[in-house]
């Protein structure tokens, strides 16, 4: 087990590297560079100030040139700093990346506390009056885009209730309330398509489970219903359901951008697309290295979480 | 207080976005500023004299601190030409300032500035805070982009990219009565849901609004604010390309727009017309209502046959995707040239890519909207976007008359004859149509009642922000 975990984190190295080549390659072949972001939309240089400014930035080199100096960096431990701000790329993800974090796991977290007990009582009742609501508000959820019920939630939450978008933003661990208060609207926003694919999931995963033989045999020994349900019904209709939790988790790590715009959260997604936008090279890249590998260790936390759940499942 | 758009840098000299203008210009500070009617006043410079159109002399306010410490004296006004004209600042806007050959040291106090031709528009470039922000010389080592060092009413700290940054009080700021407000906030919501939302529920005390914002504030307590300012939309058309080279196309482009119809559509009626210069620009902007536009479908269809395009032609226009603005303007834009059989293809591209593709010196575009904000002097509407040689020259216009009186205007000194001299040229502008000048924007600010003694300025800029006061 444990020569399994670190064969799959020796695996980061060569994917980061060829996500790297990939990213740096494919940014540099978008036209347009930092130096016509810098300028903005209301100034011009002559042909030589121009030339002069790509040089101090180090963007005038061929580009397998650039790559090479910003892996030599990154092998030091040095992400470089940022075109643009002329900040450090890694004190710029320190600070993005917790809000992008928070997103991502308080509405994981909020969305399986509500889809989970949702998709279990709709599998055990499928014809019921819940059942019904449950795969309505399904559909609901995974057919209103996040970014409109943003903006309606701002807008009627700003009216009656006086709420507003933060604009101090308030770090989780010196004042959670506080806190918690900022990220409310945006949490909702973003858990209401994950709480719809959840609990579809676990509806369809549980009603294939429960119409199987064992779990006749289990009431047959007279076991009691919640520890028929619970022990040998939702146990093994976790695992689809883990694998969609885990894939959508590591979606919501760059996915969180146009929330993050809305409610002015200058998380990572945030950040990474103004980037993007201001052809920011070293910005871009440390970015999608910690997405990367962000995704890569949720992938080896769910493939874990199975062996946990089915012990037929094994690593080694 | 609510910021709507991204700063980018905060270097004054390479930074010349509006919106890095917005973020320091209550620290920074040049010789001269704008009053309330764009007339020059002492900043920096408590008084100057021309000796002649090439010689001016400045006499410098004493006692002026920078936030480091460092006094600023005649050395400081020096540094600033050598760091603007050093090739390594690559500073965007060093063209309004190229006339100065030299900066001499008089005395502690007293600075000569010496011009290599007459230059009108000087004075009111220094005011402009495009480049000409004044920073200490002993700070060669500073990096601007990061830290602020200036001498205006506000220090500018915690500046945390795509995020926020604050204006803390300078205790030692010169004139010993203000500011007022010790520190201010300020919060990067580009969403304009956020912003209002900001706005109506008290947590910002001051915010922009556009137009369709401001229909839907709810909160009647707030004061909101809409005032003239320099926000030139205008649709530019490539010179050099045929058949957009024909004059005769271009003015049936012009006739087949309707101004009114963009207005209402795009921004909501919160624009007026206007000519090449902006409307209420001093007195250097003709009258609304001299001004040439009518719709006439006949006469433009007639000037394309006259053309030999009696069927129509396929164009493109490459739009801004980062300014609402501009996609909207395509479309009405779009259907308006329909009219004349004019097939026009909107492609749309990601702000740099439109900056590297569609202004110079690649000026790759056939047709485009350009935004101008304020520019202090007609010469800088003018001759930047019409000399056909300048850097600004995005329309590749060429047209030695016009050359001939821009260059003219900026070497007199008689306002008057200036006026004359612009008038003429935007009428001839008007005619040849390189550009056709769509509307002017309206400065829409909300404001908590509690804040008080705020004044808008034409130049769409917070010029007075350190004479307001927030009442308990």
């Amino acid at each position: 087990m444990n020569r399994y975990i670190l064969r799959r984190l020796w695996l980061l190295i060569p994917t980061m590297f060829g996500v790297s080549i990939i990213v740096f390659a494919v940014m540099h072949l978008v036209p347009g560079d930092i130096v016509d972001a810098l300028l903005g939309p209301d100034a011009t240089l002559d042909p030589a100030a121009r030339a002069t400014l790509r040089r101090i930035l180090g963007v005038d080199t061929p580009v397998y040139i650039q790559y090479v100096h910003w892996l030599g960096g990154v092998l030091h431990g040095n992400l470089g700093v940022s075109l643009a701000t002329r900040d450090s790329v890694v004190s710029i993800l320190l600070r993005a990346l917790p809000i992008t974090m928070e997103l991502a796991v308080l509405s994981t977290l909020l969305a399986i506390a509500v889809a989970l007990p949702l998709g279990i009582v709709s599998a055990i009742r499928p014809h019921g009056g819940l059942s019904a609501a449950v795969r309505f508000l399904g559909l609901l959820g995974l057919s209103i885009p996040n970014f409109w019920l943003a903006t309606v939630l701002i807008l009627v939450t700003s009216v009656y209730f006086g709420w507003s978008p933060a604009l101090i933003y308030v770090p989780l661990f010196s004042d959670p309330i506080g806190n918690l208060r900022q990220m409310l609207l945006p949490i909702l926003s973003l858990s209401v398509t994950l709480v719809a694919v959840v609990m579809r999931m676990t509806r369809s995963s549980m009603l294939e489970v429960l119409g199987q033989d064992y779990m006749r045999t289990a009431r047959a020994k007279g076991l009691w219903e919640m520890t028929i349900t619970m022990r040998h019904g939702l146990k093994n209709a976790l695992i689809p359901v883990i694998t969609v939790i885990g894939i959508q988790f590591g979606y919501l790590l760059g996915g969180t951008v146009v929330i993050e715009q809305i409610f002015g959260l200058p998380g990572l997604g945030w950040v990474l697309l103004g980037a993007i936008s201001q052809r920011d090279y070293p910005v871009i890249q440390g970015g999608v290295l910690v997405i990367t590998m962000a995704f890569i260790l949720v992938n080896l936390l769910v493939d874990l979480l199975y062996a946990r759940l089915d012990p037929r499942i094994k690593y080694g | 207080m609510a910021v709507s758009a991204d700063w980018v840098s905060m270097d004054p000299h390479k930074a010349s976005a509006f919106a890095s203008i917005f973020a320091w210009e209550q620290t920074y500070q040049s010789l001269v500023t704008f009053d309330e009617n764009l007339q020059i006043v002492p900043a920096l410079a408590t008084s100057w004299e021309v000796t002649d159109p090439l010689n001016y002399t400045f006499k410098l306010r004493q006692g002026v601190l920078f936030h480091n410490g460092d006094e600023f004296t005649a050395d400081d006004v020096v540094y600033w030409k050598d760091r603007l004209f050093d090739p390594a600042t690559a500073a965007p806007y060093k063209s309004w300032f190229d006339p100065i050959t030299k900066i001499d040291v008089v005395d502690k106090y007293t600075v000569k500035v010496q011009l290599q031709a007459p230059y009108a528009p000087l004075l009111a470039n220094l005011a402009s805070m495009r480049g000409s922000a004044i920073v200490p010389h002993n700070a060669t080592q500073t990096d601007f982009t990061k830290e602020a060092i200036g001498t205006g009413p506000y220090k500018l700290t915690n500046i945390t990219p795509k995020g926020s940054y604050r204006w803390e009080m300078n205790t030692k700021y010169w004139d010993s009565n203000l500011p007022y407000i010790a520190t201010a906030d300020n919060k990067l919501l580009p969403e304009e849901a956020a912003q209002l939302a900001a706005i109506q529920s008290g947590a910002a005390a001051y915010t922009w609004l556009t137009g369709e914002s401001t229909k839907q504030i709810t909160n009647k307590a707030l004061n909101v604010l809409i005032g003239d300012k320099a926000y030139y939309y205008h649709l530019q058309m490539n010179c050099s390309r045929a058949p957009l080279s024909d004059k005769r196309v271009r003015q049936a482009i012009g006739m087949a727009i309707n101004h009114q119809e963009i207005i209402d559509k795009v921004i909501g009626g919160f624009g007026v017309l206007t000519g090449p210069v902006p409307t209420g620009h001093t007195d250097w902007y003709i009258p609304v209502d001299q001004l040439p536009y009518k719709v006439d479908i006949p006469a433009a269809k007639k000037l394309l046959a006259d053309a030999n395009l009696a069927n129509g032609f396929k164009t493109t226009y490459k739009a801004n995707s980062g300014d609402v603005n501009d996609v909207a303007t395509a479309q009405v834009i779009q259907q308006q040239l329909k009219q004349i059989g004019i097939d026009m293809q909107i492609i749309q591209l990601d702000t740099t890519l439109w900056n590297s593709e569609t202004q110079p010196p690649k000026s790759d575009y056939d047709i485009r909207l350009n935004a101008a904000t304020f520019y202090p002097d007609a010469d800088g509407y003018l001759y930047n976007s019409y000399y056909s040689t300048s850097n600004f020259n995005q329309t590749r216009y060429n047209n030695p008359q016009l050359d001939s009186l821009v260059t003219k205007a900026r070497q007199l000194t008689d306002h008057e004859a200036r006026r004359q001299i612009y008038f003429q040229v935007q009428n001839l502008l008007l005619d040849e149509m390189p550009v056709v000048p769509l509307w002017n924007g309206k400065n829409i600010e909300a404001l908590s009642p509690k804040l008080k003694g705020y004044r808008q300025s034409y130049t769409g800029r917070r010029l007075f922000f350190s004479q307001t006061w927030l009442e308990s």
